[in-house]
């Protein structure tokens, strides 16, 4: 790797870590970028640059401890209630929807449906179920059966 | 070899260090870094990724002041400077500084008393 593809990749890392607006993301940027170059420039290797700077993600955290958490304003804190509602009135609103959409154009009379709920079960439950025919062959089996006893009975 | 400085210590005074040497010319992030090492020695070496957040938050507070200039060979380089309120506050900082060492020598300096 090349010691341009180093740094580059050193501020990539750090950057990943920072959660600022762009202009302060550039300013950071720039300034990372200027100093290794004069450390380059000053004859320093680049990893020897690196390690003196510290990990990205301790670079990145000084970084981020300076920036001042703000206190939102009223108006700013309402603008954020207000976006919250509109989102939660939308989404319900989709689902309603899409309800009511279901509710009036599926057939109330689900014939042909049958397979849904045994695809879920597994095929396994159903095979194990006697089929209506051979189910069918058994009880006239046993009627044939109990009513020819009692013809002998008689 | 002496017991590097703590490094809480460092970053409480890095502030009125950084200003100390500003008031003498304008200087580099990097120059700043060296003149630092070179000065301070082993004892003083900290994690060149303090010195830029330390360098905004002056900046911000009006105490230093940046402009970048490009070089020769193309490279930008950012000098900061010190500004009024910054000599102003280095001044202040030097003499709480004065005073707190001298009454932590003078805390250090007392026998203390055991039963």
């Amino acid at each position: 790797m090349s010691e341009q593809n180093e740094v580059k990749r050193y501020i990539e890392q750090v950057m990943s870590n920072i959660h600022a607006p762009a202009a302060e993301r550039e300013r950071i940027e720039a300034d990372l970028r200027a100093h290794f170059q004069e450390a380059l420039a000053a004859g320093e290797s680049p990893q020897a640059a690196l390690a003196r700077m510290g990990t990205p993600a301790e670079v990145a955290a000084e970084f981020m401890a300076q920036a001042p958490l703000r206190y939102a304003g009223f108006w700013w804190r309402l603008a954020a209630f207000g976006l919250d509602l509109a989102v939660m009135i939308v989404g319900a609103s989709v689902l309603g929807l899409v309800a009511f959409v279901l509710m009036t154009r599926l057939p109330r009379d689900i014939v042909g449906w049958e397979w849904i709920p045994a695809v879920a079960l597994g095929t396994a439950f159903t095979a194990s179920r006697p089929s209506r025919e051979s189910s069918g062959r058994t009880c006239r089996a046993a009627a044939g059966a109990a009513s020819s006893s009692n013809t002998r009975r008689r | 070899m002496a017991r590097a400085i703590d490094r809480e210590l460092k970053r409480g005074t890095l502030e009125m260090i950084l200003l100390r040497l500003l008031s003498g010319r304008e200087m580099y992030g990097y120059e700043l870094v060296s003149t630092l090492e070179q000065h301070g020695g082993e004892q003083f070496q900290l994690k060149e990724g303090t010195l830029y957040p330390v360098l905004y938050r002056l900046e911000k507070d009006g105490f230093i002041e940046a402009r970048w200039e490009t070089l020769e060979r193309g490279v930008p380089r950012k000098y900061y400077r010190l500004t009024k309120a910054g000599a102003k506050e280095l001044e202040l900082l030097q003499n709480d500084w004065r005073e707190f060492t001298a009454i932590i020598n003078q805390l250090l300096d007392t026998e203390v008393k055991t039963k």
